[in-house]
Order: structure tokens, then C-alpha cells, then sequence
């Protein structure tokens, strides 16, 4: 099978100037932290162990991986995967950026009263950037379906929604959302607008259950799946003593710290200042308790990707939350982290939290648990369906600091209450291993390939 | 004997000189009318104004050659004779055929009938399952199908079920091949975004590409206008307008 998938955040993103003005590059022949990073995030993180796994169990022959990516070289290719780099203008881009932010948004129901509706925005002028963006997406798909004649087209994320419809084809096309799709927060009138662009995909996969329902609802006629992401177990792998060491040197934390530890881009959704509240009442019982931010911008909002650079405003408005409520050094802002450092963060700490105001899913959860560590999850995470409360961790609401602290006291306090709740999360992990992922993508990919009723 | 040979000379060169200012008249009218011809249709859908644009100059095309011919001394009664005898021919032999193709051309835009409505016809009625250049396909309530001549679309009276039918609009556009397609559907996004206030909001404007040529793209925009009776007026404006955007970005892209 010939397979074209299509993301806009890229798997891979180029560090050096000379790079970017090349047509091809073999990514294997350079170095990474030098030449390039990968992406941080859930899409890319699933997608790639995803791809390599159906490469090697030879479910395909050859993968297309086309996504944004304005300083790139055009084409490179990594362990067999090729890769486009989709270009446009910067004016296009900005107004693309702004649109998409404001979907996002949305779709998580962070809104107040100057936010446009969906359909409101459809009419400002930077929508006609979005539908520029994804028109060039489905015009590359288009050309080089011209030349691999690809069996499948695998379209990502709320962004490439109308890349389906575009690309003007009766060949399969699976769409998979990322995001929250709930009823509660996309009201019926979104339907007629939303139902055209998701009806011209044969498939449509989301990551939790209870967004099944919402999609048909909303005008949804084809075929329906649920699959968890997933992430590949191998790729974490137990940093050593003096890595860890290091990590703790580096970010001034004392051995008698108890780490709480959050992973997320910084923006207001994933509610670091939630975190920080909760962590002011409970530093008054526990006062050696310390909370480690990972993360800077996503791919949109960091200064190295499209630069819509709102995640230095965040942090800025952070930190001086924590100055404000006395925390200057109980809170360490790390910026984004390269997979070691990463590794050495989630060992060393204590528990993880994530206290998102709403989350697709967060797979970040699921990396807390292969260290072994106790999490406390938000109510409005996808990722909450299968924590089981009390056992693999604490289901909380994100707007209730008081229960957020009771849960970082409770298990600041009981060493064997973590150890024991990190054993079980690392039981519960399997549920999200690439190898069900793997089981249950091609399985919905064959049915759609075959048409299957 | 030698002044005869050279007197024959100069008259084949003459004739072929006259021959060859004739074919480059015949192309340059050719495309001069065809250019006047497309300023003039503007306000009428691109589709069939292209055709009218290649009809005009494959008629002058023919007169062209059949005054180049001339230049050879062959006489052109005889030809001219069988050109127009065939001409009705096939006029006569295909005039379903002719009508069935240019009601589709009208159909959508002055018929408002698309794939997916619910519509009854001459005692029919059932669901648009496809509209080719000859018929109408209907699928009937009880499974079976109904074909439908386009022609009759425009000689007869249709009922559209389809609740928005009354206030769709679906303006052809036609893009050249030399004009980035993603650019020029943007720029028709704007365009479209000016009249607003007299559109449906609720259903903004989606193009769609119907067919891609290799000189040119045929493409569709879709639109939901707020009062039925401006339909006609916001149909016809459009169309200029959307010409006018077109005719930039070609100039842009020459």
C-alpha cells in the first residue's frame, strides 16, 4: 500500500540556515540538536513510531508525509519515510496562524464574548488564508499522487479539515482528530459547515469514546472509529543516575524536593496557573514541594515555528503569578527539552500533573506512567476515561484549586501511595501501546481500503 | 521561354504569399474577435462563454481556409456545397444530442438544479444522483432510476423540493492554468466576503474543483444568498466580478 499522510505540524524541524535552501536532504546523514529537533507533540509523537511500525511489518510499501513546514528543504527523507514541505507566502501564513488559533480555541471551548463563532469566522478575510493553506496541502497530495498513486490518503488534525474535500478524489481518505469533539461545545448550527468537510472522508477517527456520538450528531454519515493514541514504549528509555543528576543540578532541585512535574506547551489551556494556585495552598502543608514546566511554544505558537510567539507572554504571566503568591523558587520553567533531559525530567520526578482547562487527550499522561509515576489528571482531559480514580491516579476538576491541592498533599505526604499508584499507571500504560495502536489503525485502514460495509 | 517559366515562378511565389497573409489574417481575427466576443459575454457563466468564443473562431477559421484554398485555383463551389449539406447533417442528427449538452451548461446556474436535491419532473420525482451532459439522473423513491433529458429542464416545468434551492447559487469559475489555483481561490474568497451582508452567513462560501483541464481548471463556488429574489442580480454581479479577479491574476501571472 502506498500511503500519503498529510499533518500540518512537521516531524521534523531544521536548525541550520544552509538546510533550508536545499530541494533534498537524507536527515540520517545529520545530527540531531544540531541540524534538526523533532517536533514535540502528540500528533508527531504517535504518528511517526506509527508509520515506521507499518514500514516495518510491511503493511506499507511507501509513506508520504506532507506538512507545513516554511524552513524546510522541499523533499528529505527519514528511516525510508519522504517527506514535503509545504511553502506559503508569510502574509498567507500569518492569517492561516490566526484562523487556526482561534479553531483551537474553539473547539476546546475556551471562549469568552469578543471570540467569533466558527461560522463568523469563516467569513473574515484570513479564512481565505486557512483554505489557502489547506488548498496547497491538496494540491502537493494531488501531484504526487500523480507520480506514487497512493492507495490512501491519511489526513491530521483539526487544520487539514478541508484538505479532504479538496483533494478532489474518490480514493480512500481517513481523517483523524486530534482534538476535543464534544457536543456540549459545537452547537448545531456548526453542523451544515462542518458536516461538508468531514463527509468527503470515507473514515473518521477519534481518541476518545464519547466523541463518537458528537460527530454524528453534527452531521457525520461515514464511518466512525475510535482508537486511544498511542506512543512507542521503546523510545523511553531510564536515564542513568548522573543524567538525572545533571537534570536536578541544572534546574536547582534538592534531593528533599518533591518534583511535580508538568509537560505541556505553555499556553493558557493546559493550565499552568492552575498548577500554580493549587500548588500555593499545598506548599503551606507541604513546603519542600516543587513544580517543573516543560515545554515552551507548539509548533505555531514558538518562535521557531511559525512564530505567533504567545508562549513567552504566558510564561511571562506565569512567573510573576508565582512571585505574586510567593513560589519565585518553587516553580522552574525549563523551555522545551531534548528526549535525554526529557527522560532524566520524568524520573526524577515525584508525580505528574495535568491540569489542562481542556485536552484532546494528553499522552503526556502515558509517559508519566512508563516511569512508574502517580498522575493527577484533569476532568476535562480525553486521557481522564481511563484513569481510574484513586487507583492510577486522581481525576480532578481543573477549576477547583482546593481539590488539586488536596490531591498534590495527598501524595507529597505518601511515598507509598505514589510508588503504589505509579505501579498501577504503569499496568494501565498497555492500553496505549503502539502495538494495540498499530492493531486497531490498520484494521480501520483495511476496512476503508476494502470498502468493507 | 525562360520569361514564361519565371512569369509561372512569380505567380506560384504570389500565391503562396497571398496564402500565407491570409492564414495569418485568418488567426489574427480570429483572436481578435474572440477576445471582443469575451468582453461582451462577460456577465454569462465562463463555461459557455468559452464555447461561443471557440465556435466564432472555428467559424472563421473555415471561411480563412476556404480563402486560402482559393489561392490554389481548386474550385470551392462543390466543397462549399458539401460543407453546408454535412453541416445540416449533422445538425439535423444531433440536435437532441446538441440541446441535451447546452441545457447542461444552463443548468445550475438558470435552472437551479444540482446532485443531492429532491425534484419532480414530468410526473417524477426522486433524488439528483447525477447530472451528466445529457441527462439528469434521478433515483426514484421506489430504487429505481429516471433519465432525464437536460432539455427538458429547460422546456418544461421542475419542481425543487430541496429546501435551499431557492437561494443557492453556484457560479462556475473557470481558472487558467497559468494562475495559481490556491491564490486565485482566495482572491475569490475575498470577493465573496464583500457581499456578505446579502448571503446566508450561515453557510460561508466553499469552492469546489469540478474538473481539471490542461490549460485550466473548472472550478465551482457555492453560495447561499439571504433573499431568493436577489439570486439573478447577485448571480450576474458575481460573475462580472469574479471575471474581473480572474483577469488580474492572469495579467499578474503573464
Amino acid at each position: 500500500m502506498n500511503l500519503a499522510v498529510c499533518s500540518q505540524t512537521p516531524l521534523v524541524r531544521f536548525l541550520s540556515e544552509e538546510l533550508k535552501s536545499m530541494d533534498f536532504v537524507d536527515v540520517e546523514t545529520l545530527v540531531e540538536n544540531r541540524d534538526y529537533i523533532f517536533s514535540p507533540g502528540g500528533v508527531t509523537r504517535m504518528v511517526y513510531p506509527l508509520l515506521l511500525h507499518m514500514r516495518t511489518w510491511r503493511m506499507v510499501e511507501d509513506v508520504w508525509w506532507v506538512s507545513l513546514n516554511p524552513t524546510a528543504p522541499l523533499k528529505f527523507t527519514l528511516n525510508g519515510i519522504k517527506f514535503y514541505s509545504v511553502r506559503v507566502d508569510n502574509a498567507s501564513l500569518k492569517g492561516y496562524g490566526s484562523v487556526k488559533e482561534q479553531m483551537w480555541r474553539l473547539f476546546h471551548g475556551a471562549v469568552d464574548e469578543s471570540t467569533p463563532s466558527l461560522l463568523e469566522l469563516a467569513w473574515f478575510e484570513d479564512y481565505a488564508s486557512f483554505n489557502l493553506y489547506n488548498r496547497v496541502c491538496a494540491e502537493t497530495l494531488s501531484e504526487l499522487d500523480k507520480e506514487e498513486d497512493f492507495d490512501l490518503f491519511y489526513i491530521h488534525d483539526f487544520q487539514q479539515l478541508p484538505t479532504g474535500l479538496m483533494l478532489n478524489t474518490l480514493k480512500p481518505k481517513v481523517f483523524r482528530w486530534h482534538i476535543p469533539f464534544n457536543e456540549k461545545i459545537i452547537p448545531p448550527d456548526w453542523s451544515p459547515f462542518l458536516a461538508k468537510f468531514f463527509n468527503a472522508y470515507e473514515a473518521v477517527i477519534v481518541s476518545c469514546k464519547s466523541y463518537l456520538e458528537s460527530l454524528v450528531k453534527r452531521g457525520y454519515r461515514g464511518r466512525t472509529y475510535h482508537i486511544y493514541p498511542y506512543i512507542d514504549f521503546k523510545e523511553y528509555r531510564r536515564p542513568s543516575k548522573a543524567e538525572v543528576d545533571a537534570f536536578s543540578e541544572k534546574y536547582n532541585i534538592r534531593d528533599d524536593d518533591i518534583v511535580v512535574l508538568l509537560v505541556a506547551r505553555l499556553d493558557p489551556l493546559k493550565g499552568h496557573d492552575i498548577a500554580i494556585r493549587a500548588l500555593a495552598r499545598a506548599v503551606k502543608r507541604c513546603p519542600n514541594l516543587k513544580m517543573v514546566f516543560v515545554g515552551d511554544g507548539s509548533f505555531s505558537s514558538s518562535a521557531g515555528g511559525l512564530g505567533l510567539n504567545k508562549a513567552a507572554a504566558w510564561q511571562e504571566k506565569l512567573t510573576r503569578l508565582a512571585e505574586s503568591l510567593g513560589l519565585k523558587d518553587r516553580v522552574v520553567f525549563t523551555g522545551y527539552l531534548p528526549r535525554g533531559e526529557l527522560d532524566a525530567a520524568y524520573e526524577r520526578c515525584d508525580l505528574f500533573i495535568l491540569p489542562s482547562r481542556a485536552e484532546g487527550f494528553g499522552l503526556v499522561v502515558a509517559e508519566a506512567w512508563l516511569y512508574g509515576k502517580p498522575v493527577i489528571v484533569s476532568s476535562e482531559a480525553g486521557i481522564a476515561e481511563i484513569v481510574e480514580d484513586g487507583k492510577t491516579g486522581y481525576v480532578v476538576n481543573p477549576h477547583n484549586y482546593e481539590e488539586i491541592a488536596e490531591a498534590l498533599i495527598r501524595l507529597a505526604q505518601n511515598e507509598k501511595l505514589r510508588a503504589e499508584m505509579g505501579e498501577a499507571g504503569r499496568r494501565a500504560v498497555e492500553v496505549l501501546s503502539i502495538e494495540r495502536g498499530l492493531k486497531e489503525e490498520a484494521e480501520v485502514l483495511k476496512d476503508v481500503v476494502e470498502g468493507a460495509s | 521561354m525562360i520569361s514564361l517559366e519565371l512569369a509561372n515562378l512569380t505567380d506560384v511565389v504570389l500565391r503562396i504569399a497571398t496564402l500565407a497573409a491570409i492564414l495569418f489574417l485568418t488567426f489574427v481575427i480570429a483572436r481578435l474577435f474572440g477576445a471582443i466576443l469575451r468582453r461582451v459575454l462577460r456577465p454569462i457563466p465562463p463555461l459557455l462563454a468559452d464555447q461561443a468564443v471557440k465556435a466564432l473562431s472555428l467559424f472563421i477559421w473555415i471561411i480563412g481556409l476556404l480563402l486560402a484554398v482559393g489561392q490554389l485555383g481548386l474550385n470551392l463551389d462543390l466543397l462549399m456545397v458539401l460543407m453546408v449539406i454535412a453541416g445540416i447533417a449533422l445538425v439535423v442528427a444531433a440536435r437532441d444530442v446538441l440541446s441535451n449538452v447546452i441545457s447542461k451548461v444552463f443548468m445550475g446556474v438558470f435552472v437551479p438544479v444540482k446532485v443531492g436535491d429532491y425534484l419532480a419532473i414530468d410526473g417524477l420525482s426522486g433524488k439528483v444522483i447525477e447530472i451528466n451532459y445529457l441527462a439528469t439522473i434521478i433515483l426514484m423513491d421506489d430504487g429505481s432510476i429516471a433519465t432525464i433529458p437536460n432539455a427538458k429542464f429547460v422546456k418544461d416545468v421542475s419542481v425543487n423540493k430541496t429546501s435551499i434551492a431557492s437561494r443557492r447559487l453556484s457560479i462556475p469559475v473557470s481558472i487558467k492554468g497559468t494562475v495559481s489555483l490556491p491564490r486565485a481561490e482566495a482572491e475569490l474568497l475575498k470577493l465573496v466576503y464583500k457581499y456578505k451582508a446579502h448571503l446566508d452567513q450561515r453557510f460561508p462560501p466553499i469552492f469546489t474543483v469540478k474538473n481539471r483541464g490542461s490549460s485550466s481548471v473548472e472550478g465551482e463556488l457555492d453560495l447561499l444568498v439571504a433573499d431568493p429574489e436577489q439570486r439573478e442580480t447577485l448571480s450576474r454581479e458575481l460573475t462580472v466580478k469574479i471575471k474581473e479577479v480572474l483577469d488580474k491574476l492572469e495579467g499578474e501571472a503573464v
